[in-house]
Parts: C-alpha cells; structure tokens; sequence
C-alpha cells in the first residue's frame, strides 16, 4: 500500500516538473515586426480601413499604467467605429504587474493588444527579448530622435517642490543643497522622497545620476554651488554616486504616496520640506481644495497656486522627465487596429481627449498642447534630468545594489 | 484477524485486492489520499515553480547582467543575494534585513501570543466580567488590514519632534502633549506591536478554543493537592494548550516575517530594513527578479523550520485530548476584588486597538484633504458626481456607486464559497490526519495543507495567472472559478491548523462508541464530532472568509477590473480619492463583522460565543 501511495505521488510530481518545464514557447516575431513596418509606412486612411477589417467586430484589448488611455479609447470608437474592452481599460497596473504579466506572451499566449507602460530600463530588455514592440507613425512628425525607437507616447515630470506658506523660508537655488551636510550653506534638511525600493521611476531617477547627462549637470552644479570643481575620490566611483550616497543620507522621509504627499502632507507642511513627487498630482491638490472649500475650479486653481512652489530656476536640475510608452506585445490580435490606435493618441485630438488640460502631462508629438500654465515639453527637457533609454538599460545591477545599500543603511 | 482469516487459502492478487479495500473503507485513509493528490498538484506545482524561478534565467535582462541566456539554469541568483560583497550588499540587503524581520516576528509572536493567549485564559477560565463585549471587539484588529493598524499607530504617537513625520501632532500629543521618541514612531519597535495586536486575535481563537473544552477537574485536583496557581499553569494548562501555542507561532511567524505593508508603513525614516522591503524591491526590478524569488525560497524554509518544530512537538505527545467521553465541568477563577478593574483595563485596551481605528478610517473617508479636519464633507460617500478616477463604471459617491456594491457582492460570493471550501477542507484535513498521528503519510498532507500560507501571496497568484494563460486551461482566465481555486487553497492552511488542533482535542473514545453502534462515517461527523467542537470549526470557516474579503495582492493579477472590491479599492486608491478607499476598507471590516454577528444568530455559535463570550 506504501509503495502504490508513492508511486501515486511521484508520477504526480515528475508531471508536475515536466509540465512546468514545457511551458516556454515563442509568437511569431518576424510577422508582427512586418506588419507594424507595414502599418508604419500607411496613411491614416489605409491604416483605417485595414484596422476596420481586420478587427470586424472584435474588441480592443489595452491596458495602461495611465488612466487617460481609457478616455482616449471612447474618443477612438466614436471617430473609427472600433470597439474596446472596457474593463481591461480602467484596469489599474503597478510597473511590476505589468511586466510579470507579459511575461505569459513568451509561451505565445495572447495577453493584450497594446500596453502603456513606463520604466525604460526594463522596457527595453523586454524588446530585445522580442517581447514588445514599437510603432511609429510614418506621417507624424516632429517627433524628437531621443522618443523614437521606443516612440515614447507620453511625458511625466517629478519635481522638487514645497509649500509657498509664508513660515516656510527656502531658497532652493541649486540641486547640492539636498546633498552634502548641514554645515553648507543653503543646506536643504527636510526632504521627502518615495524609496526606489517600491517606486521604479525614482530608482531610475538616482540611476541617472551615473549617466553622462546627469555627471554634467551634477558637475556644473557641484562648481556654481561649492565654487569649486569636483576631485574624485576614491570614495565614489563618480560624482553621480557621491550625489546618490549623500542625497540619500540627507532623506528625511520616505513617504508611500505621491499623492497624499502633494494633496495632503505639503499643503500642512511649515517645516521648509521639499518633496520629491510627480507634478501631475498637482490636479488632485487642485480637486482636494476645490471639495473641501465647495470652490470653482478656477477658485480652486487659484488657491493651490499659492500653496505650491514649484517654478524656482534650479541649478543642476528641477527634477526628473520621464516616459510612458505605447508598446505592441508580440501576440497582438489586431496589429492593424492598435497601430491605428497608438497614432490616434500621438494627435491633438487624441492626446487632448486622454490628458488635456492637466499639469504634469506632455505629449512626444511638439505640436499637441500643454496645459495654459505649464511650461514646454522643451522647457523640462533642458531644465530636467531626461530618462536616457540608450543609458538606463545598460545599468548593471551593481550600481541597483549601491542605491539599495544607502537606502538600506540610512538611519 | 478478520482480514487475515478472509485472505487465508487465496490468491496474491485477491489478497492485495482485499488489502486495498480494507484500506479504502477507512475515511481517514480516502481523506488522505484524496488530498494528497489535489494538494501535490495544487501546492507543489507552484513550489516547484518557485524554487525553479530561483536557478533560472528570466525574461528582461539577467541575460544581458549575467551574460546568460533565457531559461538557462543557474545558481547566480542564489550567490548574489548570499554573497555579493560589492558594497557589503548581502550583508546590508539580506543577511541584516533578515535578522531584523526575524526578530520582528518573533516579538509580534510574543505579542500576540502573551495578549491574545492572556485575554483567552481571563475570558475562558475566570469570572472576569464584560466577556461578550470582549470576545466579539477583540477579533476587529484582524479583520482589519494590518496597514491600518500601522496607520493608526502612526497618527497617534507621531509628535512634534519626530522630523519624519513632518513634526505633526498626532493624537497623543494633541490630548496629553507627551511625545514619545523616533523609535516608538517608527521602524522595529511599533511593527514588531502592530504585528503583534494584528495577529493577536489568531491566539485568542486558537488557544481560548482549547481552553474552553478543557476539564477543570485537571486544575482542580491540582489545586486540592496544594498545588500553586503558577505550577497549575505550568504543569497542567500550558502542556495542554502547547499545541494551539505552537500553531499560532506558526502562523504569526509566517504571517509577520513576510509582512510588507506594516514595514512599509512604520519606516518612514529609512531607519528599519526587512526581508520583505528587500523581496519586494527585488521583484520590481525586471534584472532581478531571480533574486526575489530566491529570497521567497529563504523565507519560505525559516517558516518549514517552524513547521518541523510543530510536528515535532504534536508528534512527541501521547495526546492533547481535552474532550473525553466522561463529563467534563469548567469551573471559573475567581478574581475577587480585582475582577472589575481587571475587567476595566482588558475593555480599554481592547476597545483602543479594536474600535478607535475604525472611527479613523471613517474620519478620513469625510476628508477632503487628508489630516484637515476643516475639510469635512459627505462629498465621497453621497455625491452623483463622477469623480475622476480610473474605475470602470460608476465612480461617484459610495452609497450610489453601483460598481462598488457590485464589487462586494462578488467578494462576498467569493469569500463565502472559499471559506465553505476551505473550511470543510480543513476539518476533514484535521480528522483524517489526527487518526494517523504520526504516519508518514498523514504528516506529508497536514504539512503540505499549510504550504500554501508560507508563498508570497504575489507569486502564488503569479503562477496561476500564467497557469491560465497554458493550454488547456484558459477557460480559467479571469473567471470566479480561478480566484476559488487560488483563494481556497491559499488559505486552506487556516482552516487545516484549526480543524487539526480541534480534532486533537477529541478522545477516540466518542467516536468509537457511534462506530459500535453503526453509524455511518457521515453522520458521525456531522451529529457527534461538528457539534462537540462548533466553536473551532466555526473559525475554521471565518478565518479564510476574513482573509479572503480583504485580500488583494493574491489577486491582483488574475481577478477583472471590477470583480471583486479589493481590485476596486486599489484602484481608488491609485487614482488618489483615498477617501473612498478608506470608506471600502470600512464597509469591508463592517461587513465581517457583521457576518461573525449573522453566524452567531443562525449557528448559535461564533469565534466569541465559544470562547466565553
């Protein structure tokens, strides 16, 4: 009886192993890479009528790490007729469940037609792995070099910013300040940041710390703010480093929500905190004080701009600019469709109808508008440290495990 | 003998053939084979998987960092989270953040066990007064998300001197103008007692349920022989409940060593690194991803060392009978003059950590800005106002928000069909492998039932969304039956612990006076040994129901936009109307509650009538 029981459960174990071990297997790559070229080279109208037939009476599949996809898609099926999946859409997505859950589209299963999605540095591995792909719209132009290949859809910004309350006295002058120690002058000793630890674009942040832009800009900045130049040490690989170990150091919290940083804890702030957070939360600051005072949204606009200090020229950088990209997973059912759709959200029309008129929103295409109020996609991308796809994916893990280090010994 | 006499003079294959029906006519024996089966492929396959993502190459970048090629095997990973020097790594990133959650758990074990196993022994064995009161408060701290116990922590000790709480008054401050240090704000200290009050219901239930049915006659023949209260306790009442003591060590520990949100939440400062700050920042990373699952695999064998420590014990014993076929009688305590004030101290307590946090969550849902009680408003709860979020369907205020009472009504299907699959799951576990205490065989199920608690909710739900994506079983995908399948089975550890430790309890004797008489295996269970133990089966079957409605990361990734409400509160909660995320998480405690109250009505036994309450 023993023995039958054993044999039982170990043919149940070695199919079990044997299951898992088969379940890898590939789409077809050469034919998605064809047909996105394909679509690429189509006008609107051919691109149209192609995506009209080819997806019949099908649905859609997009999920997206933004909620603006979801507007996009309703503005979609009234100009094209093309119908999407509703649930799918408003479905909310971490970075890391995103990626987790393409990885099924290496065993060839279908997931998504198209995803939204940021962190270049993982992007792009999942490119090379032919995971994802990218499709650019032949007759769209303007579109920079540095947001092609992957297209980049959209832009987001994270900035330095703090309460304008009159107890509060900051002179933020020069990005050194939240560096260094509190013998400088100007030392900034109150800083929020969200830990890379959980938040991926803010491990990016300090990653590109190491890129050739960001050792420039700290450089620079190190000079106008120490009146020196920057000696290297044996200390620090490079000056990005120096600036991650001490940036870190001087964190005073790390706080868990981009949103109730800004739409909460800064406006009670009189402590003369800066905080790390994304300036598209300043709309939720806005609609936090528009229901709380029964205001109008001008009224309401009005007052959070004398809460939010957020426009200081800042020697180094302001902040960090960053993409969302539109990618096309290799098991795409309807290429044809979500290629109409990507070029969609890369118009005016489009882009206005998923993030129009919001701060902290910035479409890759020049000629979409921002909204009145905000500064140029130009304006950020010279003033902010820009997410570099060619640098971030090169980063090996030993300098993840570095930042991981600071952070685990900050006390 | 009968056996023997009915195989003399016949063949071998007649023989086996009458050896394997002797065997098939034992319950126990069909029990145990029936889930040995499910759970070998239910609970090893994602193991497997598991401990195979540990030695291979993934998807998005360990080729490029390790210069290896996809799905190749390796011990890369293993090395870099044990031994990797570069910036004294393992050493700060693993081995220390190890020790420090260690510890954590084992004093939110000390915690839950000394005040949970404390309140039991007072409500069960002695006249202490407010016992309803007490039973039915003191299992609110697990009903409620650890998180918002963290949080409570925090807005009530944060003070004007601690800089990473931004030098805000908190509540303490605010009513008696004491500030505590940094170090009772955050890092070991309060996740250590959040954990601790959490989880501390787990003791109350576990250990009060055995001391309920224990005969008094024990402590009172002790008492007559001159015995001292301390030696009653030590020689006659703990080794009786040592192992309900042991189970809840076990669950706490694995419960509090794993623990993401409490850390998260209590570190504000940077000052407290844990396992699951490090597992969780690994898993986010696309290049080390192989680390993350390594490192679940380490937590994962410190939790099976516990496991060994368990069945050793549990299989040291002769017995942990309490219920016998003799009459049992329970004589209380008395505690004379200090019973009120006694009484008194257990109601503040309990109430402070079972009720003001409740009134919190519901203060910060009427909040326009968080913290500003000058922004009160009804807006979230009442407005027909879409507000802007991400939520498919509705999005105005709760009380009209079709979405959201469509989403509870699909947590409650699931939670109710995962306890009632879990639960009768776990009794039967329980009866099957306290027959064969002690075979190999029974041993192997009861363990493998328990499996499923030490993986991380997030890579168990992982695995059975990519299961769903295979071959043949994509008619899985995003349907209830697959959060069935991974709820009742991720939670089935609950129930197994309780039906085992209660089926412990019961002296062979009672059912063996119903076997001579010829009662069917059936009517056994269901007419003799349920009603003798309602109480734990009771818990058995709330344990999962209460894990299961609050549940999200296990779901996460398997479960539709709208399906179920902890999907929806997250997303809420990403759009930033946190208020209404505060109100679900209210309903949702209220909700249990209110099930725990319903089941009282309809039973006429819960988790608080059957301890003494």
């Amino acid at each position: 009886m023993k023995k039958i029981r054993c044999l039982l459960l170990s043919a149940v174990a070695v199919a079990a192993t044997v299951g898992l071990a088969s379940c890898e297997n590939g789409g077809d790559s050469t034919t998605i890479e064809a047909t996105i070229e394909a679509a690429e080279k189509m006008s609107e109208t051919e691109l149209a009528a192609k995506a009209v037939e080819e997806i019949g009476s099908g649905k859609l599949i997009v999920r997206s790490q933004t909620s603006g996809c979801a507007k996009v898609l309703a503005a979609f099926k009234t100009k094209y007729g093309i119908d999407y999946d509703e649930t799918a859409a408003a479905g909310s997505y971490k970075d890391y469940q995103l990626y987790t859950a393409l990885d099924v589209v290496s065993s060839g299963q279908y997931y998504s037609d198209m995803v939204m999605i940021q962190d270049i540095r993982s992007l792009k591995q999942y490119m090379n792995d032919k995971i994802l792909y990218s499709y650019q719209p032949g007759d769209i132009e303007g579109i920079a070099t540095e947001d092609q290949n992957p297209m980049a859809g959209i832009y987001f910004n994270k900035l330095f910013m703090y309460n304008l309350s009159e107890k509060n006295n900051i002179n933020f002058t020069n990005v050194w300040q939240l560096a260094g120690s509190s013998s400088d002058t100007g030392h900034i000793g109150h800083l929020s940041f969200q830990s890379p630890s959980t938040e991926n674009i803010n491990m990016n942040f300090l990653l590109s710390m190491t890129s050739p832009s960001g050792i420039s800009k700290l450089t620079t900045a190190y000079k106008d703010y120490y009146g020196a130049d920057y000696v290297e040490s044996d200390d620090y690989a490079n000056i990005g480093f120096k600036f991650i170990s001490e940036y870190i150091t001087n964190v005073t919290t790390f706080h868990s929500s981009d949103t109730t940083a800004v739409k909460a804890t800064l406006p009670a702030d009189t402590d003369n905190t800066v905080f790390y957070c994304a300036f598209a939360k300043y709309k939720d600051l806005i609609k936090a004080i528009k229901t709380a005072g029964s205001l109008t949204d001008e009224e309401a606009a009005t007052e959070a701009a004398k809460v939010l200090g957020w426009e200081d020229q800042i020697d180094g950088f302001k902040g960090f600019l960053y993409k969302m990209y539109p990618m096309i997973p290799a098991t795409v059912k309807y290429p044809y469709a979500t290629c109409l759709y990507v070029r969609y959200l890369m118009t005016s029309e489009g882009f206005t109808a998923g993030w129009g008129g919001e701060y902290g929103y910035y479409s890759a295409n020049p000629a979409n508008d921002i909204k009145e109020g905000d500064k140029t996609i130009d304006y950020w991308k010279a003033n902010c440290l820009v997410e570099d796809g060619d640098y971030l994916p090169t980063v090996k893990n030993s300098v993840v495990s570095f930042v991981n280090a600071c952070i685990a010994s900050h006390s | 003998m009968k056996q023997e006499a009915r195989n003399n003079g016949l063949s071998r294959s007649r023989r086996s053939w009458n050896n394997v029906l002797s065997y098939l006519r034992q319950p126990a024996h069909i029990i145990l084979i029936v889930f040995a089966v499910f759970l070998t492929l239910s609970v090893l396959l994602p193991l497997l998987s598991l401990l195979r993502d540990s030695l291979t190459i993934h998807i998005g970048g360990e080729a490029t960092e390790y210069g290896l090629s996809v799905g190749s095997w390796t011990f890369v990973h293993w090395f870099q989270l044990l031994f990797n020097s570069e910036y004294n790594y393992s050493i700060i990133c693993f081995w220390k953040p190890l020790l420090n959650s260690t510890l954590m758990a084992l004093v939110a074990c000390l915690v839950a066990v000394g005040f949970g196993g404390a309140l039991a022994w007072l409500v069960t064995r002695t006249n202490l007064p407010f016992k309803k009161f007490i039973s039915i408060v003191f299992v609110f701290p697990y009903i409620m998300p650890s998180w918002s116990i963290a949080m409570f922590w925090e807005n009530f000790f944060k003070n004007s001197t601690v800089a990473a709480a931004y030098n805000q008054v908190g509540m303490l401050e605010a009513i008696t103008h004491i500030t505590v240090p940094e170090w009772c704000v955050y890092g070991f200290f309060p996740c250590a007692m959040c954990l601790g009050i959490h989880y501390a219901p787990f003791a109350y239930i576990l250990i009060g349920g055995v001391l309920r049915n224990m005969d008094a006659n024990l402590e009172e023949a002790a008492t007559i022989l001159k015995a001292s209260r301390f030696k009653i306790l030590r020689k006659i009442t703990l080794p009786i409940v040592k192992p309900a003591i042991v189970s809840t060590i076990l669950l706490v520990f694995a419960s509090s060593i794993s623990s993401y949100t409490v850390p998260a939440f209590l570190n504000k400062n940077g000052s407290f690194a844990t396992i699951s700050i490090t597992m969780t920042s690994l898993l986010n990373q696309s290049t080390t991803k192989g680390m993350g699952y390594a490192l679940a695999i380490v937590l994962l064998l410190l939790s099976v060392v516990i496991l060994a420590i368990n069945s050793y014990i549990t299989s040291r014993r002769s017995s942990f009978t309490t219920v016998t076929g003799k009459s049992g009688q329970v004589s209380l305590i008395n505690l004379k003059k200090k019973r009120y004030v006694i009484g008194t101290i257990a109601v503040i307590i309990v109430g402070f950590f079972a009720i003001v946090p409740l009134f919190s969550f519901a203060f910060e849902s009427l909040l326009a800005i968080p913290g500003s009680i000058s922004s009160f408003t009804w807006y979230y709860w009442i407005t027909p106002d879409q507000i802007e979020t991400r939520v498919a369907g509705d999005s105005c205020g709760i009380l009209r928000n079709a979405t959201i009472w469509k989403a509870i009504g699909g947590s409650l299907l699931l939670s109710t069909i995962v306890a009632l699959v879990a639960g009768t799951s776990g009794i039967l576990i329980g009866y099957a492998v306290s027959h064969k205490r002690g075979s190999r065989f029974a041993n192997y199920v009861s363990n493998l039932a328990f499996f499923p608690y030490l993986i991380p909710s997030l890579s168990f739900g992982a695995i059975y969304f990519a299961i769903s994506y295979m071959n043949g079983f994509s008619w899985l995908h995003g349907t209830m039956f697959l959060l069935i399948i991974v709820g009742s089975i991720k939670f089935l550890p609950f129930a197994s612990k309780t039906g085992t430790n209660a089926m412990l309890q019961v002296s062979g004797e009672i059912e063996e006076a119903a076997i001579i008489e010829g009662i069917p295996w059936w009517k056994r269970m269901v007419r003799i040994l349920f009603p003798i133990q309602k109480s734990s089966f009771i818990s058995g079957y709330l344990l999962p129901f209460t894990s299961c409605m609050r549940e999200l990361t296990l779901f996460v990734l398997i479960a539709g936009a709208g399906s179920i409400i902890t999907v929806v509160l997250q997303n809420f909660e990403i759009s930033g109307v946190t208020q209404i995320s505060n109100g679900i998480n209210l309903i949702i405690i209220l909700i249990v509650i209110g099930v725990n109250l319903l089941v009282n009505k309809v039973t006429g036994a819960s988790i608080d009538k059957g301890i003494g309450g």
